[in-house]
Order: structure tokens, then sequence, then C-alpha cells
């Protein structure tokens, strides 16, 4: 009986040991996010008043790096990985709002592997948009095992590019719902749009192209709603200095010409489908000038965001 | 102790709906993308619940915002769910007038609509049912992979 006692003390000790370790632990993590969660209702408490709807409005589907990566591989754009943003500045240690961001950089980098049908490249951003998705407390929208597994195993790849863009469609959607956290979304949005347009630049100047310097010229109405967007929260520190880091690339497209070509649209049923044929058109005018200095001015952006 | 342990019950069916839920939307939107064709590339949906129209006739739509860009051949896609009353129609308008719809003007419903993008800007995506009848459906915003 004694014996027993004497093991039962030795392990009650050991308990204490470990629920005292446990306990600085998440004193730790408590206090990383209780910062964050004060940092969340700080910027929102500065958003100026907008109406839900019109948020949605700006931000909805402000950025496409699918299809910026579509037209890449469409015309027979070699693919490199060394346009894409290395991994390592996820493991030191990140604020919100350095999250949200680097969580949309990484999407579009995801979503350039995916394109591209690199799924066993696609793991190792898979597992860092796992960690900054759990950090944000989002990482129930991304479903990390069955994305880790279409990747390993190199099949599927529909569903994969299906799940990677859905899970970050849903993020999106729950940021912008959740009161307090909607800044998150227009911070993922951003680095969506500026790694998108960074590797579009980054093609441009290896594979100069008609059509990419245009789908980078018409990226001035989408920087437009972006700039819109953070200066909602203009008044935070944080926001105020990339605002005016985007400053720089905004007086770049603000001298691209965009023009209109007025006419009414057709439509065809062809094949059992039925086609709406656009007869009216946009036009940008890009010089070889003006597009070297987005090239200039968008790597200078987005390096700064990864801590380069 | 017991009134505590209903609420805990509660709480926990109450996730596990809302999981259920996420996951059998979820299941509807692949579905639908995977309608959309073999060579389409999600971008977007739209989980659209709504009621009938009202005693005014004034029927329900669901608006959203998307950007479209230039030189990409877009295709709208709506699936009805297989308790919804009302046929899902989606119509597509930029600066006020209708550029797209999956109403053919002879009156006949499709399922999707294709539209090969001329001009980048903004564009509205509104989701309504035929005959303001009450309906849930899915609708899909895709880009053929050319």
């Amino acid at each position: 009986m004694n014996q027993i006692l004497y093991i039962f003390k030795k392990v009650q000790g050991f308990f204490l040991i470990i629920i005292f370790l446990s306990s600085c632990q998440t004193s730790v993590d408590n206090s990383d996010q209780n910062e964050n969660a004060i940092q969340d209702t700080l910027i929102s408490a500065m958003e100026i008043e907008v109406s839900e709807e019109a948020l949605v409005d700006i931000v909805a589907n402000i950025a496409s790096p699918i299809e910026m990566a579509a037209l890449m591989n469409r015309l027979g754009v070699p693919f490199s990985k060394v346009y894409l943003a290395g991994t390592s500045s996820v493991n030191v240690l990140n604020t919100n709002f350095q999250m949200a961001y680097k969580l949309g950089i990484f999407g579009a980098d995801l979503g350039y592997l995916n394109m591209y049908e690199k799924a066993s490249s696609a793991v190792e951003y898979i597992s860092t948009i796992k960690t900054l998705a759990d950090g944000l407390g989002v990482g129930q929208f991304f479903d990390y095992t069955t994305l880790k597994r279409l990747a390993t195993n190199n099949q599927n790849l529909d569903s994969l590019m299906f799940l990677s863009v859905h899970s970050y469609n849903e993020i999106d959607s729950y940021l912008r719902e959740t009161p307090n956290r909607s800044y998150l979304s227009s911070l993922m949005i951003t680095g969506l749009w500026i790694e998108g347009l960074y590797l579009a630049t980054q093609v441009a100047s290896e594979y100069p192209h008609p059509d990419i310097s245009e789908r980078i010229g018409e990226q001035k109405i989408i920087l437009n709603d972006l700039l819109n967007v953070l200066n909602l929260y203009k008044e935070n520190q944080s926001f105020n200095e990339m605002i005016q880091d985007f400053e720089p690339l905004n007086v770049e497209f603000e001298k691209i010409n965009i023009t209109y070509e007025m006419g009414d649209p057709e439509i065809i049923e062809k094949d059992g489908m039925l086609v709406f044929v656009q007869n009216e058109k946009s036009i940008v005018d890009i010089s070889e000038e003006q597009l070297n200095r987005i090239i200039e001015e968008t790597k200078k952006v987005r390096n700064k965001l990864i801590g380069l | 102790m017991k009134r505590l342990l209903i609420i805990f019950a509660f709480l926990i069916i109450c996730s596990f709906s809302r999981i259920a839920s996420a996951q059998s939307h979820s299941d509807m939107v692949f579905q639908c993308a995977q309608e959309a064709g073999n060579n389409t590339e999600y971008l977007k949906d739209y989980v659209v619940k709504l009621p009938e129209a009202n005693s005014q006739g004034i029927i329900p739509i669901h608006k959203n915002t998307a950007i479209l860009l230039k030189n990409t051949h877009y295709r709208l896609t709506v699936c009805n769910s297989d308790d919804s009353e009302g046929q899902g129609i989606i119509h597509l308008y930029n600066n006020g007038k209708i550029v797209g719809s999956s109403i053919a003007p002879s009156g006949k419903i499709y399922s999707s609509f294709d539209f090969p993008c001329q001009k980048t800007g903004s564009y509205q995506i509104w989701i309504s049912f035929k005959d303001g009848k009450e309906g849930f459906a899915v609708g899909i915003l895709s880009f053929v992979n050319e």
C-alpha cells in the first residue's frame, strides 16, 4: 500500500509539472491571441462607416490569380518555381495583419502551382497555408487532410484545384461576415492580388506578350477598388504603411489609359449551349516603359510584404 | 447540473447540424462545379435560398458582384436543389445592362450560359427563381480553360 502511495505521489508530481508547463504555454498562446483580438477590435473600430453590402461589393472576386495563371499556361509560358514566395517567413512570429496578407500571397502561389499541375510542390504551400489559417482561426475552412492527400498522390488534380479555391472562398466569406474580422479579408485579398500581379509581371519581363501586358494594365481597375478598401482602415498604422507602399505602384497605373468601344451583345444558341457575345470592348494602352516601371514597383511592394 | 448537460448537448447538436449543413452546401457546390463542364475551372459559388414572391409580386433576387477579365471565357451555371420548388435563373449585368442570361430569347431555360468577356470590369450576377417561386439553388462562376 505504501508503495502504491509512493508511486501515486511521484506520478502526481509529474502531472503537476506537466500541468504547470502546459499552463505556461497556454498563457503565452493566450497572450498572443489576446493581442491579436485587441488588434482585431481596434482596426475594426477604425473602419469608416460603410455598409456590409458595399464592402462585399468591393472585395468580391477582386483578385483572380487563377485566371492570371491560366492565361500564362494558355500562352505556353513555362512554369518557374523561382517566381514563388519562399515559405520560411511563416515560421517567424506573425501578427494577424501579416498572417492575413501572407495567406493571400501563398494562396496565389498555390493557384499557380495547381494551374501548372505541380502537385508535389504544392504540398509545401498547402502546409504553410494550413499554419496561417490555423493562426487566424480559420483552419476549419481549409481541408488540409484532403488537399495534402490529393497533392501527395498527384491524383484528381481537378479536385485539388476546386478544393483550394473553394477553401479560400469559404475563408473569405467567413472573415467578411464576422464582426471585427472583415479587415483580415481585405488583407487576404490584397495578398492574393499582389502575388498574382507579381507572377504576371515576372512572366512579362521574361516572356513578353501583348495579352499579358494588357492583363497587367487592366489591373488599374482592380487596384483602384483595392485601395478604396484599404483606405477604410488607413487610421491604423500598419494599413497606412501598406497604402503608402502601394502608392508608387498606383501612380504608375494611373498613367495607363483604358478606353471602351461600345456595342450591343449578340445571343447564339449553339450545340446546346447558350453563348452571349459581348461587342463592348475595353482597350488597354500600355507602353513598354510603363510596363517596366510597373514590373519594378510590383516587385518592391511584394518583396517588402514577404520580408525580402 | 442537469440543466448544464442539456445546454451542453444542445450546443453539440447545433454545432454538428451547422457542420452538416456546410458539408451539404459544399457537396452541392462541388457537384454543380462538375456540371459546369470538364474543361472549366471553378471560381466562385453562390448558395441561394429565396422565399416566394410577396403579395405585390416582387420577386426576391440574390445579387452579387464579380470582376470579370477581358479575353476570359466565363461560364455561369445554376443547379437546383432536389427539393427546390422554383427553377433557378441566372442573369449577368454590366453598368445596368443585361449582358447574359440563362433564359434564351425563345424562353427556354438553360442550366448555364457562356460569356466570352471582352471588357474588364465589375459585373453583377443575379440569381432568382422562375415565376417568383420559393427555391434553393447553387450558382457557379467558372471559366473555360481553352
